[in-house]
C-alpha cells in the first residue's frame, strides 16, 4: 500500500513539473469561465419571451407577435408549455405567454415567470402588457370599439420552480459546465490518446517486465491525475467566487462525491479508448466522436432544453452531460445527488462499462 | 539450477521465421552474449525471453521457473534494460529508481544502486538533463532495483560514444564480479569479446555458432589474417600462394586466413612487384572473422 501511494505521489509530481498543465489545466478553463461568464452576464439584459404554441390559435397571434418584435431586446423562444417550463426553470426563458380566449369571449393573456421574487420580473411584466396595451389601442384607433373585448391580462408564477433553480445565474451553471467539460477533454485526448501514443513508442514496455500488473498501473495513473484535477476544480470554484461571487449552494461532501465519482469516471474513460485504439488514429477518431457529441449536447455551454426530446434522451447518455447534471445540481441548485437517480445511474454504467474494457484489453505493447 | 534455459525457439510473423528454432542455456554468474547484425532475431529472441512477446513454440525457463506460466514469478527475480528505456522526464534519477523499485517487493539502497552505475552525482538531475551515455546507466539502473538474479541487457552501448562505452563495459563488469548472471545483444564484436563468457552468434534467426571466444575463433584454424590489396585480375594468383588456410575477397582486398603469419607475409613479399604491399595489414583473427569466415558478411551489413 505504501508503494501505491509513492506511485500515486511521483505521478502527481510529473503532472506538476510540467509548465503545460498550469497554462491548459488552470489558467485556460479559468479564462474560459471569465470570458463566457462576462459576455452572457451582460447579454443576459436582453429578455427571452417563450410563446407556446397554443397561442398560435388565437386570432390575435400574428398581431401580438408583430408588436413582440418591435420590442428591442427581446427573443422570442416558442414551444409547448412544458417546453418553456422547462426553459423558465433553467433560467433560458424569462418570461412565458400564452394567448387564449373564450369562444367569441374577450382575448386572454396569461404570463408566467419561475419565480416572483426576481427584481426584473415586474419590468418583464409591464412590457408584456405595454404590447397587449398596443394592441387594444390599435382596436380603437379603427374605431372597432368594444371594451367588453379588451385584452384580459394575468400573470402566474410556475408552480414548478422554485427560488433557487431560478435565481441561478448564467455564471452559476456556467461553472460546473466548464468544470466537467473541460476535465473529460482533459481525459479523453489527455489519457486516451497520450496512452496509445506512449504504446506505440514503446514507453509501457519496460513496465511490461516488472511485477506491476495493467490494473494497478491504471489506478495509480488515474489517482494520480485525479489528484491533479481536484486542484482544477478548486481553482474553477475559486475563479467564480471571486469574479462573479457564486457560491457552492449544495454540501461540499456532496459536491466533492459528484465531482470525485465524474473525473474517476472521466480517466478510466480514457483508458477504455486507449485499450480498444490499437492506432493512435483509431484514439483521436474516437476522441473526436465524444468531443463534438459532448461539445454539442453536454449543456456545458447552453441548455440543451430547447432540443428535440430523443436529442435531449441522447445527450443523457454522454458520459459528460450526466456529471455536469449531477455536479450542477450540488454546485448551482443545492441539490442532493440522489435528487439525480438517472444522471448517477449513467455515471456508474459508464464507469464499469470502463473500467472493464480498460483492464481487459489494454496491452503495455503490441506483439 | 540454470539461470536461463531456452529451447527450440521460434517466432513466425506473417510467415517469415524471425527467430527459428534457437536453444541455448546460461550458466549462474555468466555473461552470456547474443552476437549478430541488425534484423538477426536478437531483441526479438531476447523480448520472448522477457515476456515481452509470446513465443510461437519453443520452452523458456528463467531460474527454473517456466517462462509463459510463472511470468509474475520470473518479472520479480530478473532485471531488463532494453534497447530503449522511455522514462518520465521530469522525474529526478532517484525518484526514477524509487519509483520503480516500489513495483517490487525487495526494499533496496538507492545510494548503493546509484554507486553500481556511478551516477550519483546525477541523483537530483531530472532525466531531460542527462546525456546518452547517464541515461543507459540509469537504464541499466533501473535494471538493478530489485537485486535480480538475472540481467537482460539488450545492446547496451548502441549509440554511445566511446567512453560512455567503456564507462558501460566497466558497470557490467562490476555486475558480473559481484555474481549477477546477464545476457546481452549486440552487434559489436569487441564489445561480446571484453564481456561474455560465452557467445551465440546469430544470424536469420538462427545460432550459427556457439562457445568462448576462443573456442568461436578457434573455428577458424587461424590464428591470423593478413589483408593485402588485391584487384581482380591477380586474384587467381593469390589464391595459389602456398601456406594459407583460406581467403576471401571483399572490399578489392584478399583476407588471408593463416595460422603462419611470418611464413605468409614472407610469401607475400616475394611477389612486392606483383602486389601493393604498402597497405598490407596483419591483425589477430576476431569474432567478426568468424561471422564474415560463416556467413560471408559483416556484421554491420
Amino acid at each position: 500500500m505504501k508503494s501505491f501511494w509513492k506511485q500515486v505521489k511521483l505521478q502527481l509530481l510529473v503532472h506538476f513539473r510540467e509548465p503545460e498543465v498550469i497554462l491548459w489545466g488552470f489558467i485556460f478553463p479559468a479564462l474560459m469561465i471569465l470570458v463566457l461568464g462576462f459576455v452572457f452576464s451582460k447579454k443576459a439584459e436582453t429578455q427571452s419571451v417563450g410563446v407556446t404554441d397554443a397561442s398560435k390559435a388565437h386570432p390575435a397571434y400574428e398581431e401580438f407577435m408583430a408588436g413582440l418584435t418591435t420590442v428591442e431586446m427581446m427573443k422570442v423562444v416558442e414551444g409547448s408549455l412544458a417546453e418553456l417550463t422547462v426553459g423558465a426553470t433553467g433560467g433560458e426563458v424569462d418570461i412565458i405567454v400564452s394567448l387564449e380566449s373564450e369562444d367569441d369571449g374577450p382575448s386572454l393573456l396569461m404570463s408566467y415567470v419561475a419565480s416572483a421574487d426576481d427584481p426584473k420580473v415586474e419590468v418583464r411584466r409591464l412590457r408584456i402588457e405595454q404590447i397587449v396595451a398596443r394592441l387594444d389601442r390599435a382596436r380603437v384607433d379603427a374605431r372597432d370599439v368594444d371594451e367588453s373585448m379588451f385584452w384580459g391580462v394575468q400573470h402566474r408564477v410556475l408552480e414548478s420552480s422554485d427560488d433557487t433553480r431560478v435565481n441561478a445565474t448564467y455564471v452559476a451553471r456556467l461553472i460546473p459546465g466548464v468544470m466537467m467539460y473541460n476535465l473529460f477533454m482533459g481525459c479523453i485526448f489527455g489519457i486516451g490518446i497520450v496512452v496509445v501514443r506512449d504504446k506505440q513508442r514503446g514507453k509501457f514496455k519496460k513496465l511490461a517486465t516488472t511485477p506491476l500488473s495493467k490494473t494497478q498501473f491504471i489506478l495509480v495513473t488515474s489517482l494520480g491525475r485525479m489528484l491533479l484535477m481536484v486542484f482544477q476544480v478548486s481553482a474553477m470554484v475559486l475563479v467564480g467566487y471571486l469574479f462573479f461571487k457564486v457560491s457552492v449552494v449544495g454540501t461540499w461532501i456532496e459536491l466533492v462525491f459528484a465531482v470525485t465519482l465524474s473525473v474517476w469516471m472521466f480517466l478510466i474513460f480514457g483508458f477504455a479508448i486507449a485499450a480498444v485504439s490499437k492506432s493512435i488514429e483509431k484514439a483521436v477518431a474516437l476522441a473526436n466522436v465524444f468531443f463534438v457529441f459532448s461539445t454539442i449536447l453536454s449543456g456545458a455551454f447552453f441548455s440543451t432544453a430547447q432540443m428535440p426530446e430523443f436529442v435531449q434522451t441522447l445527450a443523457y447518455l454522454l458520459p459528460p452531460t450526466s456529471a455536469i447534471e449531477l455536479v450542477r445540481g450540488v454546485y448551482t441548485y443545492g441539490d442532493s445527488i440522489f435528487a439525480h437517480p438517472l444522471p448517477l445511474g449513467v455515471l456508474v454504467g459508464w464507469f464499469v462499462l470502463s473500467l472493464y474494457l480498460a483492464t481487459s484489453r489494454f496491452k503495455w505493447h503490441e506483439d | 539450477m540454470d539461470a536461463l534455459k531456452v529451447d527450440n525457439l521460434v517466432k513466425i510473423y506473417d510467415d517469415v521465421r524471425v527467430v527459428d528454432g534457437i536453444s541455448f542455456t546460461v550458466h549462474p554468474g555468466e555473461i552470456y552474449g547474443l552476437l549478430g547484425p541488425n534484423g538477426a532475431g536478437k531483441t526479438t529472441s531476447l523480448e520472448m525471453i522477457e515476456g515481452l512477446r509470446t513465443p510461437s513454440e519453443g520452452v523458456i525457463t528463467v531460474c527454473g521457473l517456466d517462462g509463459i506460466t510463472q511470468r509474475k514469478e520470473i518479472n520479480a527475480r530478473i532485471g531488463v534494460q532494453l534497447q530503449a528505456t522511455l522514462l518520465e522526464e521530469r522525474l529526478t534519477v532517484s525518484e526514477s529508481i524509487d519509483l520503480y523499485a516500489s513495483y517490487y517487493k525487495k526494499d533496496v539502497s538507492v545510494d548503493a544502486i546509484l554507486a553500481d552505475v556511478q551516477l550519483e552525482e546525477k541523483r537530483d538531475a531530472q532525466q531531460k538533463k542527462l546525456s546518452g551515455g547517464q541515461k543507459q546507466r540509469l537504464a541499466l539502473a533501473l535494471a538493478l532495483v530489485n537485486d535480480p538474479d538475472v540481467l537482460f541487457l539488450d545492446e547496451p552501448t548502441t549509440g554511445l560514444d566511446p567512453q560512455s562505452r567503456h564507462n558501460l563495459w566497466d558497470v557490467v563488469l562490476g555486475l558480473k564480479k559481484r555474481g549477477k548472471t546477464i545476457i546481452l545483444t549486440t552487434h559489436y564484436m569487441d564489445e561480446a569479446e571484453q564481456l561474455c563468457d560465452r557467445i551465440a552468434i546469430l544470424d536469420h534467426g538462427k545460432i550459427i555458432a556457439e562457445g568462448t571466444p576462443p573456442e568461436l575463433v578457434g573455428l577458424l584454424d587461424a590464428s591470423h589474417v593478413v589483408s593485402v590489396p588485391c584487384p581482380e585480375d591477380k586474384e587467381e594468383m593469390v589464391k595459389a600462394l602456398p601456406g594459407v588456410d583460406h581467403i576471401e575477397f571483399r572490399g578489392g582486398s584478399a583476407h588471408l586466413y593463416t595460422g603462419d603469419v611470418v611464413g605468409t607475409v614472407e610469401v607475400l613479399l616475394a611477389h612486392k612487384g606483383v602486389l601493393d604491399l604498402g597497405e598490407l595489414r596483419v591483425h589477430h583473427a576476431t569474432i567478426e572473422d568468424v561471422f564474415i569466415h560463416l556467413t560471408g558478411r559483416q556484421l554491420r551489413e
